[in-house]
């Protein structure tokens, strides 16, 4: 697998990398090929980075880095807006 | 208690309290304003309670929810012409691409990612990935923790099928991101 790893297959799999944990098999794969490849290795350390940066709470908003959910009184006033609705 | 994620027998006065967050991050995601994030929700619950003679169960009401959701987003960036890219003019150079520059550090990198920018960008490219493949994009950076299968319920799609899409949504916003810097 090592040698017949291609670009967009250690890119794909260095995507999946952030969804679940690669075997050990595929992660050999990746690395031998990043070894060989200086375009894979770039481009696969950009997705990296580029997931971290996304995962960090500045994906969300830059002033309020905080977006856990709604806030209550925003679920008050969401609420109200349902049951008025109901009631029509 | 996940499983009344997938109750549909759920009152809709409690959709609010079930689902109300999931639905609130994943709008923030596309619009970035709270209070534009908080209608979306409101009027996707309203919609969703209005609509539910439609709701055939063959997916679950998270799913559901979130298909309105989505469309409410994307009606929103349609009709009110107020998407991201216009706030962000072409000729505006944004050394973003620094970031994708063989060369730059982790540190650089950092750095690169604090500035107000580097966000504007991303939210362009954002509406330049097809929304099927945005949606499982932006489903899983919503959630990071949560575990994938539970993701492509809330979807409808597959893992393989869901891999693929995050896959192909990455290689696109890397891409755009790249794109940014050499024509800017």
């Amino acid at each position: 697998m090592i040698l017949t790893l291609n670009c967009e297959d250690s890119a794909r799999l260095t995507s999946e990398s952030m969804d679940r944990k690669l075997n050990w098999a595929e992660r050999a794969a990746v690395s031998g090929h990043r070894l060989v490849c200086s375009k894979s290795r770039r481009l696969n350390r950009q997705l990296l980075q580029l997931n971290e940066a996304l995962k960090s709470n500045n994906a969300f908003d830059l002033e309020d880095a905080s977006v856990e959910g709604l806030s209550s009184d925003a679920k008050s006033r969401i609420s109200a807006a349902i049951s008025d609705t109901q009631n029509d | 208690m996940p499983e009344t994620n997938r109750d549909p027998q759920a009152q809709p006065e409690e959709w609010l309290e079930l689902h109300g967050d999931a639905l609130f991050k994943f709008a923030m995601l596309r619009v970035k304003s709270r209070h534009l994030a908080e209608d979306l929700v409101q009027e996707t619950l309203i919609k969703g309670i209005r609509g539910f003679e439609t709701f055939r169960g063959d997916a679950t009401l998270r799913t559901w929810l979130f298909q309105i959701l989505r469309n409410e987003i994307n009606g929103y960036f349609r009709s009110a012409k107020r998407s991201a890219s216009k706030e962000v003019s072409a000729g505006e150079s944004f050394e973003i691409g620094d970031l994708l520059h063989p060369l730059v550090s982790t540190n650089e990198f950092q750095s690169i990612v604090e500035r107000e920018e580097f966000w504007a960008v991303i939210q362009v490219c954002f509406e330049r990935i097809p929304d099927h493949l945005l949606d499982s994009f932006l489903l899983r950076l919503a959630n990071p923790d949560e575990k994938v299968d539970m993701l492509c319920n809330q979807l409808g799609v597959n893992a393989s099928n869901f891999s693929v899409r995050l896959f192909r949504a990455r290689l696109m916003l890397r891409k755009c991101l790249e794109s940014n810097w050499f024509n800017g």
